[in-house]
C-alpha cells in the first residue's frame, strides 16, 4: 500500500498535466457538441441519394456536420435537419423539412405507407391514418412535416404524421465525411415533388393590412 | 510522513513582487546591445524533446516568474470561469439542475410561483419513467418553452381522452415512444388533453425535489397515484 502511495505522489506532477488538459478538452468537447455543433452518420438510406447513397453496396454512411445553435427556431422549408424520432426516444432520424407551421401539405401519393418496396404491397395501420388526412394535411402550430428524399424507403411524416418543431436538434451545414465530399452541402440542389400550400403570411403584408383597414378596423 | 512530497509547482503562482525592483516591462527604443560579458555556460539547444518537457512541467527547473498584475489576474478569472462553467454545463446537461417554476397548473403540488424544483436528468427520454412521476419536458407546441406535468400513461396505456366527468368519457392508446401528461389541477392546465400524446424524446428529466423556501428542506414530490376510492354520495 505505501509503494503505491509513493509512486502515486512521484507521478503526481504528471497526472497532474496530463489529466487536467485532458479534462479540458473533454468538457469543451461536450459543450460543443451539446450546443455549437454535432457530428453524426447518416445511417439508412431514407435520404439517398442526397446522403449516404452507397450504404447498401460499400457499407460506407455520411457523415454530417450539425449546427446546433438555436436550431429548433429557424428551421425553412428545405432544410435537413437531425430530430429525436417521435417512435423512439432515444434514436435520432434525418429528414428535409417540407413544411412548417399553418401550411397545408398536398400529399404524394407515392408516399403512401405501405408494407414492402415501392410497387406496393399490403397496408400497414398507418396506411389508415395517412387516408384520414383525405389527401390534405394541415400542420399544427408548433409542427413541421418531414420527408426523406427517397420516396421508396423513408419512414416520416407520412407514417407519423407531423412532428413537434422542438424534436428538431441540429440544422444540416456541411458533409465530413467521406473526405472527397468535404464541406459539399448535397442537399441544397434537391427539389422535392410534395407540393405544399404556403400560408405564412409576411409581417409586412399584416401591418400593411392593418393600415387599409383604417382606424375603425374596417375597410 | 516522507520529506519529499513537495506539491506540484502551479504554473498559475504568483512571485512576490519586490517593490523596490523596476517594473518588468521593456524600456522603450532602446537599441539593441550586445552583452558587455559573454555567458560562461553555453545554453543548451532547445530540442522538440526539451520544448515538450518544458511545456508538461516536467523538468525540475521552476517556471517563469509571473507577477501579480491586472491581466494575469483577469487571465486568471476568465480561465477559472470557463473551467467553472464548462463544469457546470455537463453537470447540469447529465445530472441535476435547479428550476424555477411558475404557473397555476401543478396545484396543489407545486406553488403558482417561488418554488424550485431539482430535474434529475438521469430521466431523460424518459428511461425510467412511470405513470405518477412529475417531468419537466419542452414544450410540443410552445417551441423553446419547458413545462413540468405529471405522466399518467406510459407507451401502450389507454388513458382518458379528456377531463373526467367532461365529454362522452373517451379512452385513448398511448402509442409507442409517447406519454400522456396532465397537471395536477386539471381546471387550469393546458396538457396532453389539449396537445395530444407527448413524445418521450421531449423529456428532459424528472423534478424528483421542491425547494419552496430557503429556510426549509427540499422536500421529495409525492408519487401521485392514490388507491381507488369508492365515493358514496347517497345520504343513508
Amino acid at each position: 500500500m505505501s509503494t503505491v502511495l509513493t509512486s502515486l505522489r512521484r507521478y503526481r506532477r504528471t497526472l497532474w498535466h496530463i489529466a487536467l488538459p485532458s479534462l479540458w478538452v473533454t468538457a469543451s468537447a461536450i459543450f460543443i457538441n451539446d450546443n455549437i455543433m454535432e457530428i453524426t452518420s447518416v445511417t439508412g438510406d431514407s435520404m439517398a441519394p442526397t446522403l449516404s447513397p452507397d450504404q447498401d453496396t460499400t457499407g460506407r454512411s455520411d457523415y454530417i456536420a450539425w449546427n446546433k445553435w438555436n436550431a429548433n427556431t429557424s428551421v425553412k422549408r428545405g432544410d435537413v435537419v437531425f430530430f429525436g424520432l417521435p417512435s423512439r426516444p432515444e434514436d435520432t432520424g434525418v429528414k428535409r423539412v417540407i413544411a412548417v407551421e399553418g401550411d397545408t401539405v398536398l400529399l404524394d401519393p407515392r408516399r403512401r405507407p405501405k408494407n414492402g418496396n415501392a410497387n406496393g404491397g399490403p397496408d400497414v395501420p398507418e396506411s389508415k391514418s395517412w387516408d384520414a388526412w383525405m389527401g390534405r394535411a394541415k400542420v399544427p402550430e408548433g409542427h413541421v412535416w418531414v420527408e426523406g428524399d427517397n420516396w421508396r424507403k423513408s419512414k416520416d411524416s407520412n407514417w407519423y404524421g407531423p412532428i413537434s418543431r422542438s424534436l428538431i436538434l441540429g440544422k444540416a451545414m456541411a458533409v465530413v465525411l467521406p473526405t472527397e465530399k468535404f464541406g459539399s452541402k448535397p442537399w441544397e440542389k434537391f427539389n422535392t415533388r410534395t407540393r405544399v400550400v404556403r400560408t405564412q403570411v409576411d409581417t409586412r403584408t399584416d401591418l400593411e393590412l392593418l393600415d387599409a383597414l383604417g382606424p375603425n378596423g374596417t375597410v | 510522513m516522507p520529506t519529499n512530497s513537495k506539491p506540484p509547482p502551479n504554473p498559475r503562482r504568483f512571485v512576490p513582487t519586490d517593490k523596490s525592483q523596476a517594473k518588468p516591462a521593456p524600456t522603450p527604443a532602446s537599441p539593441p546591445t550586445t552583452p558587455t560579458t559573454p555567458p560562461t555556460t553555453p545554453t543548451p539547444r532547445l530540442t522538440l524533446y526539451r520544448k515538450t518537457l518544458r511545456y508538461l512541467h516536467l523538468n525540475p527547473t521552476a517556471p517563469a516568474a509571473r507577477h501579480r498584475t491586472f491581466s494575469n489576474l483577469l487571465g486568471d478569472f476568465l480561465y477559472y470561469f470557463l473551467a467553472a462553467g464548462l463544469a457546470l454545463h455537463v453537470f447540469t446537461k447529465n445530472g441535476y439542475t435547479l428550476g424555477q417554476a411558475y404557473g397555476i397548473s401543478m396545484l396543489p403540488t407545486i406553488a403558482s410561483f417561488g418554488d424550485w424544483l431539482l430535474i434529475s436528468k438521469t430521466y431523460r427520454h424518459g428511461r425510467n419513467c412511470h405513470v405518477g412521476d412529475v417531468v419537466s419536458f419542452r414544450h410540443p407546441v410552445n417551441t423553446g418553452s419547458y413545462n413540468v406535468k405529471r405522466i399518467v400513461g406510459m407507451s401502450g396505456d389507454f388513458v382518458l381522452a379528456y377531463t373526467p366527468e367532461e365529454g362522452e368519457g373517451t379512452m385513448v392508446q398511448v402509442p409507442e415512444g409517447h406519454c400522456w401528461v396532465v397537471g395536477d389541477d386539471l381546471k387550469w392546465s393546458q396538457d396532453s388533453r389539449m396537445y395530444g400524446p407527448l413524445p418521450l424524446a421531449l423529456v428532459t428529466g424528472k423534478v424528483v425535489a421542491k425547494w419552496s423556501s430557503w429556510w426549509r428542506w427540499p422536500e421529495a414530490l409525492e408519487q401521485g397515484l392514490r388507491d381507488a376510492v369508492i365515493e358514496d354520495g347517497d345520504v343513508d
